[in-house]
């Protein structure tokens, strides 16, 4: 409530109250005085009315008397229309009195004086013989009765003046006692205003003592004097004018952090910008290095030049890497990161990744197990390629850090947890100290930053990581045991996509035909031991294992248990392999048992041979559940097995001498890299220096596909892409592909090419494998299986 | 009303000191005794009327005009009032004039209470007054009148043709009209409200205690009560009193026997005190010479068995009876009519 309400408020509660009070009392006296005078009027009538009586009273008593002397005669008729005359007279009267709103005594009064004037009038009657009876009154009872009424009258007379003066001073009373009364409750509302108004005021003083006291505090606080202020409201004013200095002072103080922040801010920006900048301009000559170390490496060199070249090739890689790795995290810290909300095979994303650090796992020892229980949904929606790229970090990481062992990634579906999906990547790699595991996913750090640096990398990785995990606003955590291994585990909240918990069509299709088998596992892993048996459980099989195929062969020729089928995990080279086969397949009745080979994709094609010993069938490491089903039911049935269609993938794959393809790029260097890394396919190619160029040659020649350099003197490549698409329009030509091949690798950058009309977007440096890929499948020539595949 | 003035008169008697109650075998305030003598003196309410004659105010008007109108008698020198005079108790203070025939002299009895008195005259040959009014009018000793005079008399006056011709339609002025109005006015005649009545209503205070000792002589000793009894103070009885005189009364009646003779009819006692003098014949002129002729057992100078029985009485008693007889007087005013003139 504002003061003003709170002391108009009171002051207005008062004055009604004052004009209600004056109006209460005003009123009720002028009602009583009404209502008095109005009922002293009344009983002043009724003593005018009595009085009327007694008149009338004695007159008909005078009357009487004379006629009771006898002096004149008067006949009958006469005598009783003068008696009628006086009776109806006083009747009257006496009616007229008995109308009255008259007390209770008083009504008593008049009824008793009436019935005595009755009886005096039947007397009178009957004594002056008109009633015709045969006796009459004497003169003593009718002079009594006479006197009765006499007294009767005096008595009603009497009470009636009584009457009139209890009336006037019970008027007077009343109208005192109202007054009185409406006085009481005026002074009571007023009373009851006064004590409302006196606690609002108190109130409201208190209000501001307190402000005031709060104010002194402060002032008090903030100057150390301790002198006791002459005023208080002195005081008050001056806390009020240091707060008034404080206030000023931090909305400068406010002022200069904002301009520090927006400063701060721009200099982030500035980093980010520069870091893309600089990404950008790094890239274009590693393009260059990498191109040419590649096709250095791949004309004939000795075998020294070899070496030479290979270490030009992995330094590039490495750099190209890093570059790439401070431009991810500049971007994701720059907050410029959009994900992408498709759906996704999650299966193909873990699998992709073991596929990927499996060769480097296989090199080192190291075995990548992959436990995707058959229960968990399918599709997920979401950003597959960030996924991948925080499974790479955290994989790779613990390939990278492990030295002997196994990388475990186990994948489970709880949808109790707020965030269903989890993932758990463990190794048993040199682990992380307590006191870093806080850190670790900060930039630029490594566990090892301050010792010798046994391990290569940029230390990104990990802040990348923590980066995306945050912006799809999942959770990370590591735990780890120094010496022993660690443990990521990530949480996500990703939505199931519609086809999410779909059965996987080879089980359906496959899933009977192992029902009921018995399998003898063969896996000196305990974690890679334990996820498949679970799995084959799973499926309906009956799994016997064995740590190594020594133990197997020990305990042959008397295996405890049927055997069906043979899966060995454990990794041996194809001669241990051949080995192994050969002595299970030399026992009695077990020739015809199928082995199943889960091994390293290096030694895939020296296992090819054993198919030639006998049913035996080789896979590569880790398996997907689905090519593992699939192996295990044509090694037990292998009429059913697919045609194979291995060695015919490498033969045309190069001769693309039927297609014209358009270059725009403007870089020498890059013109140089693009040609020889594409000589081999015999592809035509026409360069052209400028967008302008690149468009005046496409109109006059007839091209398959264009390849469009963003930046680009004269014009650069949107341009040109739209000038073409208007040509085509115009022209009524079926529209060429142009992809763009730009070391410009922002999203933005994709965006603006894609709204311009190219169809792909490919970045520098780009790879030969990459670039045939994307000319391959825009041409149409490319088949759609592209995957290099081992089933 | 009733029962609060027994009440008031049982704590009035109850308490009221009575100087007579020693020697008096008549205990005053023994309650009985008092509703005896409440009920036995007890004045009427009403005034009974014959119905051949029944009561009119017009024609008790014309009976008082009449009453009073000497133009009743032959000398038109007297009225009916000559002798009942209002003043003096409705009788005459002088002695009564002697008969012309048998030297009889009667005094005029007193009319008050007329209406309840019968048989009437003191020798009590009428029963009605209606009967007896043409008596006195006709009487030579008397009014010395006839009907036939009074009629044509007042026919000559005009405004008794017209009241006559009202009150009696068709009828006018006869003797009929004429006696009916005369009796009808005698009825109207009762005796006020005296200091007794006020006693016998309960206020102790109206008579003095003498008198009130005197009462209880007049029921006691003296045996006045005997035959003055009721309200009246008479048993409208025929009595010999034991006075001298040849006035036989009663018994010079025709047919009647001779026990009848000197019997007079009892008077009633009130207003008796202005009634002087006393006796039918107006012999005793004073009420001590009464009360002394009763106590006396009646006249010395006769010599016949009487209806009085003799009693002692001090003179302070005759006082006290006295006194009492004087509480019976009450004060009646009467306005004489105003007479039409011829």
């Amino acid at each position: 409530m504002s003061i003003k309400q709170s002391i108009v408020r009171p002051v207005m509660i008062l004055a009604i109250a004052i004009f209600s009070g004056g109006l209460v009392v005003s009123g009720t006296v002028i009602i009583a005085s009404t209502r008095t005078s109005e009922g002293v009027r009344e009983a002043l009538s009724i003593t005018r009315e009595t009085q009327l009586l007694s008149t009338e009273m004695q007159d008909a008593q005078e009357y009487l008397n004379r006629v009771l002397d006898m002096t004149h005669f008067e006949t009958a008729t006469v005598l009783e229309h003068n008696l009628r005359q006086h009776t109806g007279k006083i009747r009257a009267s006496l009616d007229l009195i008995s109308t009255r709103d008259l007390p209770e005594m008083l009504l008593y009064r008049a009824s008793v004086l009436r019935s005595e004037f009755d009886a005096w009038e039947t007397l009178l009657l009957q004594r002056l013989g008109l009633t015709q009876s045969t006796s009459i009154p004497t003169r003593p009872v009718l002079d009594d009765q006479a006197n009765t009424v006499v007294h009767a009258t005096q008595l009603l007379a009497e009470m009636s003046a009584e009457y009139v003066t209890s009336e006037i001073d019970g008027a007077r009373m009343r109208i005192l006692s109202i007054f009185s009364v409406a006085m009481v409750s005026t002074l009571a509302i007023l009373a009851l205003a006064l004590l409302f108004a006196f606690k609002r005021a108190s109130e409201m003083s208190q209000a501001v003592l307190r402000i005031s006291s709060r104010l002194l505090a402060l002032v008090r606080d903030d100057t150390p004097s301790t002198e006791k202020p002459e005023n208080e409201l002195v005081a008050v004013h001056a806390a009020l004018n240091k707060l008034d200095l404080a206030l000023q002072e931090k909305r400068r103080m406010e002022h200069v952090l904002r301009e520090e922040k927006a400063r701060a801010e721009a200099a982030t920006d500035a980093k980010s910008r520069f870091l893309a900048t600089m990404s950008h301009e790094i890239r274009t000559p590693i393009n260059g290095v990498l191109g040419m170390a590649e096709l250095l490496h791949e004309s004939p060199l000795s075998n020294e030049q070899k070496s030479y070249s290979e270490t030009i090739l992995a330094s590039s890689e490495a750099l190209l890497r890093i570059v790439n790795d401070i431009l991810d995290f500049s971007k994701l810290e720059a907050g410029k990161t959009t994900l992408l909300h498709q759906s996704f095979n999650l299966r193909d994303v873990v699998f992709d990744v073991a596929t990927l650090v499996a060769p480097i796992a296989a090199e080192k020892g190291i075995e990548v197990c992959i436990d995707v229980p058959e229960d968990t949904p399918r599709q997920f929606i979401g950003d597959n390629g960030r996924i991948r790229q925080i499974l790479m970090n955290i994989v790779g990481n613990a390939v990278k850090f492990t030295t002997e062992g196994y990388v475990g990634v186990t994948v489970s579906y709880d949808e109790s947890q707020s965030r269903p999906l989890s993932i758990r990547i463990e190794d048993t790699g040199v682990g992380i100290p307590e006191q870093q595991l806080g850190h670790i996913f900060q930039a630029f750090e490594q566990v090892e930053s301050t010792t010798a640096r046994r391990f290569e990398g940029t230390g990104l990785g990990l802040a990348i990581t923590a980066h995306l995990v945050e912006a799809m606003e999942g959770e990370i955590k590591a735990t780890s045991t120094l010496g022993k291994g660690s443990c990521f585990i990530l949480h996500l909240d990703l939505p199931l996509a519609a086809d999410a918990k779909t059965l996987n069509p080879r089980l359906i299709k496959f899933g009977p035909d192992l029902a009921g088998k018995s399998v003898m596992l063969i896996s000196d892993l305990p974690f890679a031991r334990d996820l498949r048996t679970r799995l084959l459980t799973t499926w309906g099989m009956d799994v016997h294992w064995y740590n190594g195929c020594a133990d197997v062969l020990a305990t042959l020729p008397d295996l405890p248990h049927p055997v069906d089928l043979v899966l060995v995990e454990t990794g041996m080279s194809a001669e241990a392999a051949e080995h192994f086969s050969m002595m299970f397949w030399q026992q009695a009745d077990r020739e015809s048992i199928p082995i199943v080979f889960a091994t390293e994709p290096q030694h895939l094609t020296a296992f090819q041979h054993l198919k030639e010993r006998g049913p035996a069938t080789a896979l590569m490491k880790p398996p997907r559940n689905s090519a593992l089903m699939q192996a295990l039911v044509f090694a037990l049935h292998p009429e059913r097995s697919l045609p194979t269609q291995s060695g015919s993938e490498t033969e045309n794959i190069d001769d693309l001498s039927a297609f014209h393809v358009l270059i725009a790029e403007d870089n020498r260097t890059n013109q140089l890299v693009l040609r020889k890394m594409l000589a081999s396919t015999n592809l035509k190619m026409t360069f052209c220096n400028d967008g302008q160029a690149a468009v005046d040659a496409y109109e006059t020649g007839k091209f398959d596909l264009v390849l469009m350099d963003m930046s680009m003197p004269i014009m650069d490549g949107l341009q040109a892409t739209r000038m073409i698409r208007k040509w085509e329009v115009d022209t009524n030509r079926p529209p060429c592909p142009i992809i763009a091949l730009t070391a410009n690798v922002m999203d933005t950058d994709e965006d603006a090419c894609r709204a311009a009309g190219m169809v792909d977007f490919l970045t520098k440096p780009v790879r030969k494998q990459v670039v045939l890929k994307a000319i391959k499948q825009w041409t149409r020539l490319s088949d759609d299986q592209l995957e290099v595949g081992n089933l | 009303m009733w029962v609060v003035l027994c009440f008031v008169l049982g704590v009035f008697f109850a308490f009221s000191p009575s100087g007579a109650q020693a020697d008096e075998p008549i205990a005053v305030s023994a309650p009985e005794w008092l509703m005896l003598l409440r009920r036995q003196y007890k004045r009427p309410e009403q005034i009974p009327f014959p119905a051949e004659n029944p009561y009119r105010h017009d024609v008790a008007t014309l009976g008082k005009m009449l009453f009073f109108d000497p133009r009743l008698s032959g000398s038109q020198s007297i009225s009916c009032s000559t002798c009942h005079n209002p003043s003096f108790g409705w009788a005459t203070p002088v002695h009564p004039v002697p008969n012309l025939d048998n030297n009889i002299r009667r005094h005029a009895p007193s009319i008050v209470n007329a209406a309840w008195v019968t048989p009437l005259f003191w020798d009590g040959r009428v029963d009605t007054l209606e009967r007896q009014a043409a008596g006195p009018i006709e009487d030579p000793n008397e009014m010395n009148s006839d009907f036939d005079t009074i009629i044509r008399r007042l026919h000559k006056v005009r405004q008794y043709r017209e009241w006559f011709e009202q009150s009696f339609p068709g009828e006018g002025i006869t003797q009929r009209t004429i006696v009916f109005a005369l009796a009808t006015y005698q009825r109207t005649i009762v005796s006020g409200i005296s200091p007794f009545d006020l006693w016998i209503d309960g206020n102790h205070d109206a008579i003095s205690e003498e008198a009130k000792r005197g009462f209880q002589l007049f029921l006691g000793r003296a045996g006045c009560a005997e035959c003055h009894r009721s309200w009246m103070f008479t048993d409208n009885s025929m009595h010999d009193i034991g006075l001298i005189g040849q006035d036989r009364g009663q018994g010079a009646l025709p047919g009647q026997p001779p026990e009848a003779n000197y019997h007079f009819k009892t008077p009633g006692l009130r207003n008796i005190a202005i009634r002087a003098p006393y006796m039918h014949d107006g012999s005793i002129p004073d009420l001590r010479g009464v009360v002394r002729h009763y106590a006396n057992g009646g006249s010395i100078w006769i010599n016949r068995e009487t209806d009085i029985v003799p009693f002692d009485i001090s003179d302070h008693e005759v006082n006290e009876i006295i006194a009492f007889l004087n509480t019976l007087t009450a004060d009646t005013m009467s306005q004489p009519p105003i007479l039409p003139s011829n």
